[in-house]
């Protein structure tokens, strides 16, 4: 959650900084008040800025005030349809969130207070860094703007020093978010070399090198392939047999089982037709002979 | 020992005096059958010392190797035979076909 939070920061920032918002901002102000409603600090904040805004202790409120604008419709009367303050703490970056409000002369506000901050982000007293946040349909881009650190001090205790750390709700202490899940790729599997595949391709390939030579020692030959009548059938049905194994070659490399079953079932029939006819032939010799 | 080793020799001689007088048909089934063995001996040693990534390769050229041996002895018995294994080619050269088939559809 904190992480997502710190990436949708850092994104928004780039997209900030990188792109010129539609939205502009004017008199933008950061007031602290006291709870009778003085004002005991006020700043005025014409960019993204850095600046210390003060403490706001748990009887102080902080009040931020802006005038949004489109730059496409500069006079018209425009209202954005989310407006934020976001307090982000220093050394957690936990994150609370203020919705902005209207105001009666147009302005919009938003305030916040120590136990506000508390039901958020539980007990976290310490330096937070106060950002603007308006996004609206009509714009480019979404608008953030660090308006700059502010002391938050939640209610001492009672020997005046600050609470320590905790969470808001007693379910957090016991149900913390669960660790991201990072997605593992599968490792890839073990492979051999290229040089020792294709070696032992070689050694692999070699017994039918092998036998083409001692077939060829014996005296095989092709003296008994038939000629005249016969060798068109014979000659056709070892065609066949060859384009089979060169349809499988294609197979193998480019087409599907669906587009190789058809034409194999044309090469298979011819070749079937021609075998059929050259081996009764065959049989008609071979029983001639002995 | 020396005595049996005399007749291990003894059945190597008159083994090797027959196998000559088998007709040379017989003798290129022969050559062929023990090139597919081979083979597929061969590619085992690859798997045992170098691995079998990708595996379905490795079993698909391993079984039709081993496929092709035990079609050439079958057909090597049907020529052995007194005028037999010419018409019995057809059967031979079908299932050759369909077991490359397989093959290749295996090896991916």
């Amino acid at each position: 959650m904190t992480r997502a939070l710190a990436a949708y920061l850092a994104v928004a920032l780039l997209i900030a900084g990188a792109v010129a918002s539609d939205i502009t901002l004017a008199d933008v102000s950061v007031s602290l008040m006291e709870a009778s409603g003085s004002i005991v600090a006020s700043t005025s904040v014409t960019g993204p800025s850095t600046a210390n805004l003060g403490t706001l202790d748990h009887t102080r409120t902080l009040k931020v005030s802006l005038t949004t604008s489109l730059s496409a419709a500069p006079g018209e009367d425009f209202r954005p349809q989310q407006v934020f303050l976001r307090l982000t703490c220093r050394s957690s970056q936990d994150a609370a969130y203020f919705a902005a409000v209207k105001a009666k002369d147009g302005t919009l506000y938003a305030t916040a207070k120590s136990a506000d901050i508390q039901k958020q982000v539980g007990l976290q007293s310490g330096a937070y860094t106060a950002a603007i946040i308006v996004g609206d349909t009509r714009a480019a881009q979404p608008l953030l703007w660090t308006l700059g650190e502010v002391q938050v001090l939640h209610a001492p205790l009672d020997d005046g020093s600050q609470p320590a750390a905790a969470p808001y709700r007693a379910i957090d202490r016991t149900h913390k978010p669960l660790l991201e899940i990072v997605h593992m790729h599968r490792l890839p599997e073990r492979r051999a070399p290229a040089v020792v595949s294709v070696l032992f391709t070689l050694v692999a390939a070699a017994p039918v090198a092998i036998y083409v030579a001692v077939a060829l020692q014996m005296g095989a030959n092709l003296k008994g392939f038939p000629s005249g009548g016969g060798f068109l059938a014979a000659a056709g049905f070892h065609l066949g047999l060859l384009s089979i194994l060169g349809l499988y070659l294609l197979f193998w490399l480019r087409l599907t089982m669906v587009q190789t079953l058809p034409m194999l079932a044309v090469l298979s029939a011819v070749t079937a037709a021609f075998g059929s006819t050259t081996l009764k032939q065959a049989t008609g010799r071979g029983s001639k002979l002995e | 020992m020396n005595q049996q080793f005399e007749s291990v020799k003894e059945i190597v001689a008159e083994f090797s005096k027959s196998y000559h007088k088998t007709p040379q048909r017989l003798k290129l089934l022969d050559a062929f059958s023990i090139c597919a063995l081979a083979t597929a001996v061969l590619q085992f040693v690859y798997a045992k010392l170098v691995g079998t990534f990708p595996f379905n390769a490795f079993l698909a050229g391993f079984f039709c190797c081993v496929g092709t041996f035990v079609l050439t002895l079958a057909l090597r018995m049907k020529a052995s035979e007194a005028g037999g294994g010419v018409a019995e080619f057809g059967g031979y050269a079908l299932a050759m076909c369909t077991l490359f088939l397989a093959s290749v559809n295996y090896i991916g």
